[in-house]
């Protein structure tokens, strides 16, 4: 006979199965600011966090100012030490950001709830702040000025995960300009948000006579969490 | 009667509540630029999930990260590539919210 806990919320939904780890705040960052120098090698702001060998999820808030992504995890040899955050060119915004991982500690509580699974791994602890899945939206914003407006008025000042992020390049001959595209998120209120490409490279070169449009424009998913 | 986990802060601040649905990760890897694949995890049969990729240490150059879907209970990663752009290391996520 299967033994262990399962606790299901009002709907039915399950909280916690006893087996499978709860992903708990780690770390997080307020008002980080992220610039764009249009340098191809240094165009990205690389935040470093506590290097952990947990699979990271980092969720964050942009600004009304510029668009902005979270574009890659960063390792260092068995580590997760840093994330790359990426900003329109020339330009400057900031992002709050929150990482999550499995619950791989005891919280400082003395009283609660800590459950543990079949392998004795902290599946949940009482005095951790968990993700809370609030709300899923698909988003396929055309190349490369697109954007989609979502909004949830229920929910005020969530944090996002956009994936997987698209990106696009494309070159036009008579101007010579090469320019490199991502989508990402700009916040427009508390209870909503902007998803589109926007401009993260532009360079001069020249690079023949024709025009070159190409990238990988994904289906994306827009997972909106709650903010506590 | 609801039921479900409600959990308060000292100050009474709901941190959990009987409605929430917190994240499970059910499935993780690190897939190699280019391979596409898939896996079956039966018991996700009856579960709402929602699964996600980002490049591992992808920075520089034109670089896709995998996409990734679910149908019925196998989760698949697909690489992308083209003329202009490469396909790259990808963390790939299943989580489980319901």
């Amino acid at each position: 006979m299967a033994y262990g806990v399962k606790i299901k919320n009002q709907n039915g939904e399950i909280q916690i199965d006893g087996t499978y780890r709860n992903m708990s705040l780690k770390e997080n960052g307020n008002s980080i600011s992220v610039s764009n120098n249009n340098d191809p090698n240094t165009y990205f702001t690389i935040i470093n966090i506590t290097a952990t060998p947990l699979i990271p999820m980092i969720l964050f808030q942009p600004n009304t100012d510029y668009f902005a992504t979270i574009s890659s995890y960063v390792k260092t040899g068995s580590n997760f030490s840093s994330f790359n955050a990426i900003t329109q060119y020339n330009q400057t915004t900031t992002i709050n950001w929150k990482l999550y991982t499995e619950t791989p500690d005891l919280s400082t509580e003395k009283y609660g709830l800590r459950i543990r699974n079949p392998s004795n791994n902290l599946v949940f602890d009482s005095g951790k702040e968990y993700t809370k899945i609030l709300d899923i939206q698909t988003v396929a914003p055309v190349p490369t000025s697109g954007y989609v407006d979502i909004s949830h008025p229920s929910i005020e000042n969530p944090f996002y995960l956009l994936s997987p992020i698209g990106i696009w390049f494309r070159y036009t001959a008579s101007t010579k300009l090469h320019y490199y595209y991502k989508v990402g998120l700009k916040k427009l209120s508390s209870t909503s948000v902007r998803v589109g490409w926007f401009n993260f490279l532009l360079q001069v070169f020249d690079w023949g006579s024709s025009n070159e449009s190409e990238g990988f424009s994904p289906t994306a998913k827009l997972v909106i969490f709650g903010a506590d | 009667m609801p039921h479900g986990l409600r959990i308060k802060k000292s100050n009474g601040t709901v941190m959990l509540d009987v409605s929430d649905r917190i994240t499970r990760l059910r499935y993780s890897n690190e897939v190699a630029a280019n391979a596409s694949g898939n896996t079956t995890l039966d018991d996700i049969a009856n579960s709402l999930s929602v699964e996600f990729s980002v490049l591992v240490s992808g920075e520089g150059g034109i670089k896709a990260p995998h996409n990734c879907s679910r149908n019925g209970t196998v989760f698949s990663w697909t690489a992308s590539s083209g003329e202009f752009y490469v396909s790259w290391n990808s963390l790939i996520f299943l989580f489980l919210y319901t």
